[in-house]
C-alpha cells in the first residue's frame, strides 16, 4: 500500500533498496497514454527528471501491520488497511503530465522533405537507443509503469479480499502468551543468565564425571606446564656464593639439594636462603636469581669474637654469642681469647667488655672462667687468677689494672687477687712469698726482740 | 449493592497493588480503534497533602508504551463479536508490551457504550457524636436512597458530589466539622450488566486482570477540560466512532453523563451509501476531504471516489466537495443536536458557565467547532487531552483523550462511594451472629 503523504517525503524503496523522494501520484493514465509514455521513456531514458509522474513509479508497497499507528500524519488512527490509495494535495492538483512534447516515432512528421529526413533521424536514433542492452536501460523502464494499466497485477489487499481471506495481524493466543512469557523480567532473566550457566555447567559436569578424562586433563595439563617450565630461559645452569670462605661455600653447597641445571620454577628461593641461615657461621644470606641463568647466593659469616672451651669441645662464638665454628685446636685461632665455665656462652658480650678492660695485661690473660654461673674469674699466667665481683666485674678489672700499673702488682707472686668484695680486695700471696714475709716477721720480731 | 461495592472495592486494591508493582495498562475500547498504554509508575515526586506536586500531581507515572490498532467486533462502543475483539485486545497489548519491554498484569479499562445513565442520589444522616469522621462519610453515602435502576444494570461510578452539613452546603470534604445533620449528594452512573461482562470476559481471555473500570466520557472530560472548565461548569463531548460520550462537570465532579448512539461510522456509512463505494473508501474521503461548511469553491473540488471494479465509467467516477459536505453535515448536526438535546434535559443551561468541549476523534472535522457553536451555543472549543509524560507525539490528537484521562484516572481515582469504609451496621448480621456461636463452640 503506498503511503498515505507521497509528496517530497523519503521513502523506502523495496525494490531499488534505496531511500528516495517519491514522486507525487496522479490519477492512473489511461491506456493509450501509458503506452505512449512507456514509449517515450523507452526512447529517452537519459532524460533526468520522470516522464510522468504516475502511481506506478511509485510501488512503494509498505506492508505495513495495522498497529503501526501513531503515525502524524493519520491522526484519527484508522487503519492502514482503509487507504488502499494516495490521496493528497498533490493527487487533489489538477492532472498534468510533465512529459515533454518530445517528437515521438508514433506522431505524424512533418510535412516537407526536412521534415521527413528529421523524422527518419528521429526514428533512427530512437531505434539504435532501443537495441542497447537491457542492462544499460534505467531501472524506471522496468516497473509497472511501463505495463498497461489493464494487465498490472493485483494489488496484495485485493487478492486477500478475493480468496475471501484477511490478514489478521493479532497474534495467536499461544503467541501472546509467549511473548508475555518471555517479557517477564525474571524469565527473562533466567534464560539469559541462568540457562546458559547451567548448560556450561552440566556439559562440563558430564564431561568431567569421567576419571579418566580428567586423569588426561591433568597429565596434558601437567605436560605443558613441564614444556614451558624447562624452557632454556627458565633454566639455572650455575651458582655462585659470594662472601663466604671455603668451608662455608661447601657447607652453602651442601644445602642446596637441587641438582643443577634445574628449572627457576622448581627453585623456592626463600625456602633456600633460611636453609642457608641455617649454617651457624652465616649471619645472612641473599640468594637471587641472575640472569644467564646463575643462581647467585651472598652470605655474610659471622667474626668468631671468643673461644668458648667446654669439657667436649673448643667452640668459636661471634661477638653476640652465637656459635660460629668448632675448632679442633687452640692454636688455630691463637689470636681470641677463651672463655669456659657453665653459662659463659651466653655472656659474650660482657666477657669481651671485661677483655677490653685488660687489655694492658692481654697477653698474660690465659682466659676467662664463669664461676657458678655467676661472676668472672680472669686467668693469667703462672696460675694467677683475679677473682671479680658479680657486679662491677669491668671497674673492678679497671682497679687491678689500676694497681698494676702503679705497683706491677700482678708482676709479684700472687696467686688469687680477690676483689669479689669490693670494700675488701684481698690477695692471696704465692709460696715463696709467704716463706719472704714469714722470713721478713722473723728479721722483725728479732730486731724487735734484741 | 454489597456485591457491587465488594467488586469495586477489589479492583481499587488491584490497582493499587498495580501501581505498587510499577506497571499497569491503560486499555480504550473504542469502536474505531483499540489504544493500549503502559504507565510506569515509579513513584517519583512523593504525592503532597493537597494531592498536587509538579506537574499538577501527573508526574508520578510516565507512559512507556503505546500501541493502537483498528477495533474489530466493537459497535456503538460495546463489544459485539467477542472472540475480534479479544484478538484487537491482544493485538494493541502485545505491541505496548512490546514498545514497554515489559509485562503487563493489571489493566484498567474504559468503554463508551453500554448506555450510559446517571442519577442524582441524595442521603442524610443525624450525626451521633456531633463531629463527622469517616465513617459517618461512609455511613451517610450508604443512607443514599438508590433508584431502582433496573434488570442488569451495574453502577460504574458512585462519585459523591457534595456534602452539607446542617445548612451548609457545598463542602468538598466534610470530616472533621461539627454538625447535626450530614447529607450527601451522590452522582451514580449505570451501564449495562453484559456489556461489562464482555469486557471482563476479554480481559481475561487475554490473561490480564481488571484493576478498575471506567466511563469514557467521564475520563475524556478528566483530560479535555482544562481545569477551571472543570471547576466552573463544562460539558465534554466525546465524539468517537460508534457513539457521542456527554459528561457534564462541575466543581471538579461529574454531574452528569449520557452518550448518544451515533458517531464517526454513522458518518462514514451515510457516505458509503450515498457515494456506493466500499467503507474503507468512504473513510478515507471523509478523513481527507471532509467537512460541514460548503463554499462555492468546493462545488469545482471534485473527488475521486474510483472502485476497482474494471468498469471504465464506474472507476472514474468524480463527486465535488459539496456532494460529499452534503452527506456529512445532516449527520453531524443530528447528534449535535442530540447531545443539545442531552443537555437540556440534563439543565446545562442553569450552570453559571456553559462551555462546551468537542473532543474525540470525530470531531476532527474541520468546520465543525463553527457548526457546533450554532447548535450548542456559542462557548465551544475543540479539546485535545492533556499532555503526559512519555506520551507519543502522534497519541496527542483528540482522539486519544479518553485514553489520556483514564491514565489520569488510574493515577489519582477520584473519591468513589467504595473507597469509604461501609459502616458496620451495613454488614449482614449473620456474620456477627456466626462470629458469636464459634465463640461460644470453641471458648
Amino acid at each position: 500500500m503506498p503511503p498515505l503523504i507521497a509528496g517530497e517525503r523519503p521513502v523506502w524503496h523495496r525494490r531499488s533498496g534505496a531511500l528516495r523522494p517519491e514522486p507525487p501520484v496522479t490519477a492512473r493514465p489511461g491506456r493509450f497514454e501509458t503506452s505512449m509514455r512507456a514509449a517515450a521513456e523507452s526512447a529517452y531514458p537519459e532524460m533526468p527528471e520522470p516522464l510522468v509522474p504516475g502511481p506506478a513509479a511509485a510501488p512503494a508497497e509498505m506492508d505495513a501491520g495495522e498497529f503501526d499507528l501513531f503515525r502524524q500524519d493519520l491522526a484519527p488512527a484508522y487503519s492502514d488497511d482503509l487507504y488502499d490509495e494516495t490521496f493528497d494535495e498533490a493527487a487533489r492538483a489538477p492532472v498534468f503530465t510533465t512529459a515533454r512534447r518530445q517528437p515521438d516515432t508514433t506522431e505524424e512528421p512533418e510535412a516537407g522533405p526536412e521534415g521527413y529526413e528529421r523524422a527518419a533521424a528521429a526514428i533512427a536514433r530512437a531505434s539504435d537507443i532501443l537495441k542497447r542492452p537491457v542492462a544499460a536501460m534505467p531501472r524506471r523502464v522496468e516497473t509497472r509503469a511501463s505495463q498497461p494499466a489493464d494487465i498490472r497485477p493485483e494489488r496484495r489487499a485485493d487478492r486477500r479480499a478475493a480468496a475471501g481471506e484477511r490478514r489478521d495481524p493479532a497474534p495467536s493466543r499461544l503467541a501472546y502468551r509467549m511473548d508475555r512469557l518471555w517479557l517477564t523480567p525474571l524469565f527473562r532473566r533466567f534464560m539469559r543468565y541462568g540457562l546458559p550457566v547451567l548448560t556450561v555447567a552440566l556439559a562440563a559436569g558430564l564431561y568431567l564425571g569421567d576419571a579418566d578424562r580428567r586423569a588426561a586433563i591433568g597429565d596434558s595439563f601437567a605436560g605443558l606446564r613441564a614444556q614451558i617450565e624447562n624452557r632454556p630461559e627458565f633454566m639455572v645452569k650455575l651458582m655462585s656464593i659470594d662472601g663466604a670462605s671455603v668451608p662455608v661455600a661447601n657447607a652453602v653447597r651442601a644445602m642446596v639439594t637441587e641438582p643443577l641445571p634445574t628449572s627457576s620454577f622448581r627453585l623456592d628461593l626463600e625456602a633456600m636462603r633460611a636453609a642457608i641461615e641455617q649454617i651457624d657461621a652465616v649471619e645472612s644470606a641473599s640468594v637471587k636469581l641472575k640472569p644467564g641463568g646463575v643462581l647467585a647466593v651472598d652470605i655474610r659469616e659471622r667474626k668468631p669474637a671468643v673461644l668458648w672451651r667446654t669439657e667436649a669441645s673448643l667452640e668459636m662464638l661471634d661477638a653476640t654469642g652465637h656459635r660460629v665454628a668448632t675448632l679442633k685446636t687452640r692454636a688455630a685461632r691463637a689470636d681470641l681469647p677463651v672463655i669456659a665455665g657453665v653459662g659463659a656462652e651466653e655472656r659474650v658480650p660482657e666477657a669481651l667488655n671485661i677483655l677490653a678492660a685488660a687489655r694492658p695485661v692481654l697477653p698474660r690473660v690465659r682466659g676467662l672462667v664463669r664461676v657458678g654461673d655467676r661472676r668472672w674469674d680472669l686467668v693469667l699466667d703462672r696460675g694467677q687468677r683475679v677473682q671479680l665481683p658479680e657486679s662491677g666485674a669491668v671497674e673492678a678489672v679497671e682497679r687491678v689494672m689500676a694497681l698494676d700499673t702503679a705497683e706491677e702488682m700482678l708482676a709479684r707472686d700472687l696467686v688469687t687477687v680477690d676483689l669479689r668484695n669490693p670494700d675488701r680486695p684481698t690477695v692471696r700471696l704465692g709460696p715463696q712469698a709467704v716463706e719472704t714475709m714469714k722470713r721478713m716477721a722473723a728479721n722483725v720480731t728479732k730486731v724487735a726482740g734484741q | 449493592m454489597t456485591g457491587l461495592y465488594q467488586a469495586q472495592r477489589a479492583m481499587r486494591n488491584m490497582r493499587r497493588a498495580a501501581i505498587q508493582r510499577g506497571v499497569v495498562a491503560i486499555l480504550d475500547v473504542g469502536t474505531s480503534k483499540i489504544a493500549c498504554l503502559v504507565l510506569k509508575f515509579d513513584g517519583g515526586v512523593a504525592a503532597r497533602e493537597d494531592g498536587l506536586g509538579s506537574m499538577a500531581g501527573q508526574s508520578q507515572f510516565r507512559v512507556i508504551g503505546a500501541a493502537t490498532t483498528r477495533s474489530r467486533g466493537v459497535r456503538f462502543g460495546e463489544i459485539d463479536a467477542i472472540p475480534e475483539t479479544e484478538r484487537a485486545i491482544r493485538t494493541a497489548v502485545q505491541a505496548a508490551q512490546k514498545m514497554a519491554q515489559t509485562r503487563v498484569d493489571h489493566v484498567i479499562a474504559c468503554f463508551a457504550g453500554a448506555r450510559p445513565r446517571s442519577y442524582g442520589l441524595a442521603g442524610e444522616i443525624t450525626l451521633p457524636a456531633g463531629q463527622v469522621s469517616e465513617q459517618d462519610v461512609g455511613r451517610v453515602l450508604a443512607a443514599c436512597d438508590v433508584p431502582d435502576f433496573g434488570e442488569s444494570r451495574e453502577v460504574l461510578h458512585a462519585h459523591p458530589v457534595n456534602f452539607a452539613i446542617d445548612h451548609r452546603s457545598g463542602m468538598n470534604d466534610p470530616r472533621g466539622h461539627v454538625g447535626n445533620r450530614l447529607a450527601a449528594d451522590m452522582h451514580l452512573v449505570t451501564i449495562d450488566t453484559p456489556a461489562v461482562q464482555n469486557l471482563l470476559y476479554c480481559i481475561k481471555r487475554c490473561d490480564l486482570e481488571l484493576a478498575g473500570l471506567a466511563s469514557s466520557a467521564y475520563v475524556s472530560g478528566i483530560s479535555a477540560l482544562v481545569e477551571d472548565e472543570q471547576e466552573l461548569g463544562a460539558a465534554s463531548i466525546d465524539m468517537g466512532g460508534g457513539s457521542t460520550g456527554i459528561s457534564v462537570f462541575i466543581k471538579k465532579h461529574m454531574i452528569f453523563t449520557d452518550a448518544v448512539r451515533l458517531g464517526g461510522d454513522h458518518v462514514t456509512a451515510d457516505i458509503s451509501k450515498g457515494f456506493h463505494v466500499p467503507m474503507s473508501v468512504a473513510e478515507r474521503i471523509k478523513t481527507y476531504h471532509g467537512g460541514v461548511f460548503a463554499t462555492g469553491m468546493d462545488d469545482r473540488e471534485m473527488i475521486e471516489i474510483g472502485a476497482d471494479c474494471g468498469d471504465w465509467d464506474k472507476d472514474r467516477r468524480t463527486v465535488s466537495r459539496t456532494e460529499l459536505i452534503g452527506i456529512i453535515r445532516p449527520r453531524v448536526e443530528e447528534i449535535l443536536e442530540e447531545a443539545r438535546a442531552m443537555l437540556d434535559a440534563a439543565g446545562f443551561d442553569q450552570l453559571p458557565s456553559q462551555q462546551i468541549v468537542l473532543t474525540g476523534g470525530a470531531s476532527q472535522l474541520p468546520g465543525l467547532d463553527g457548526l457546533a457553536a450554532r447548535i450548542l451555543g456559542q462557548n465551544v472549543r475543540l479539546g485535545r487531552p492533556l499532555r503526559v509524560q512519555g506520551l507519543p507525539q502522534a497519541a496527542t490528537g483528540p482522539a486519544f483523550s479518553s485514553i489520556v484521562g483514564l491514565s489520569l484516572f488510574a493515577a489519582h481515582p477520584q473519591d468513589e462511594w467504595w473507597d469509604f469504609e461501609i459502616p458496620a451496621e451495613r454488614y449482614p448480621a449473620r456474620s456477627l451472629r456466626r462470629a458469636v456461636k464459634w465463640f461460644r463452640d470453641n471458648w
